[in-house]
């Protein structure tokens, strides 16, 4: 009778799901090349909620812990090739303002940002 | 912060009959206060400022006196410098789909967290069976997040979360856990 949840449908709009898929497709090459598999992993399943068209819950596993998490999620991953490892921090930082110019950035993720924007400007 | 103000008040000393008036602060803070006054000598109102950023530390020297001046920046630069090469242990736990060269680190022991990975927020892809431990110098630290995110229903909130390279690390060691994380 009564619902106290809220519950908040998410949407996103096509341009959105469309830019979401260029930054992981490129996410995905990435990791695959460093060999990073299972992290290329829930990228790969990211895509598929995206194209399925499953908002909710890809916007519940982009927020996830197996993204920004502590030791194993895809934030952290060490990649040996230099090239890679700045194409890599610059895609992660083009995710993150694409998730908080649509409104679903949750918490703890702005200061990775941070750090990867400070090596970015560092490797220039 | 303890070792800090020990070391800085183990140097500050040594100076004492040279200084008329040196004071250290650090963050603002007045930690040390020597004052020896001479009859014979007149202060001239002069001070300066030392700033040791390298460990983001904030090491300010005043003298009232010109010909001292010298004297209580490079106490000061010694202090500073000495706590910035300071080695701290850092800890990784990992196994499973989270390698040893991954960046995410803790200052703290793992060991005497009671549920560690609920708090440090560890993937469940990771398994927890190793533990590494490496030395880094205060300087190196990089502090990525003041806490442990809370996602997913991991309750989070184990401080500094540290980003570093496997490459600064010393001494690093594997220990291989008999119960893991």
């Amino acid at each position: 009778m009564f619902s106290f949840k809220k519950s908040k449908n998410i949407e996103l709009t096509q341009t959105a799901r469309e830019i979401f898929l260029v930054i992981l497709t490129k996410l995905i090459q990435i990791l695959s090349k460093a060999n990073l598999t299972d992290q290329a992993q829930v990228v790969k399943t990211l895509i598929d909620l995206l194209i399925q068209q499953k908002d909710d819950e890809f916007v519940k596993l982009l927020n996830g812990i197996d993204m920004w998490g502590g030791s194993g999620a895809v934030w952290e991953v060490h990649i040996g090739d230099n090239h890679s490892a700045r194409e890599f921090e610059i895609e992660m930082v083009k995710l993150i303002d694409l998730m908080e110019k649509t409104n679903v950035l949750g918490k703890g993720i702005k200061p990775i940002r941070k750090i990867f924007k400070e090596n970015v400007s560092a490797k220039e | 912060m303890k070792l800090l103000l020990k070391v800085l008040l183990f140097l500050l000393p040594i100076f004492q009959p040279s200084i008329s008036e040196a004071k250290s602060f650090v963050f603002d803070v007045v930690v040390s206060e020597i004052i020896y006054f001479d009859n014979e000598v007149k202060a001239k109102n002069d001070s300066t400022e030392f700033f040791e950023n390298d460990f983001g530390i904030s090491c300010k020297s005043e003298s009232n006196l010109l010909n001292y001046r010298k004297l209580a920046i490079s106490s000061n630069a010694v202090a500073a410098k000495g706590i910035g090469n300071l080695k701290v242990p850092i800890y990784r736990v990992y196994g499973g789909c989270s390698s040893m060269y991954g960046k995410s680190y803790s200052l703290i022991n793992p060991k005497f967290v009671p549920n560690y990975r609920n708090f440090a927020g560890l993937p469940n892809a990771n398994t927890g069976q190793y533990l590494l431990r490496g030395n880094i110098p205060l300087k190196d630290i990089r502090v990525g997040r003041w806490f442990a995110s809370p996602l997913d229903g991991r309750t989070g909130g184990l401080p500094l979360e540290l980003y570093q390279n496997f490459n600064q690390l010393s001494n690093p060691a594997n220990i291989i856990l008999k119960k893991p994380f």
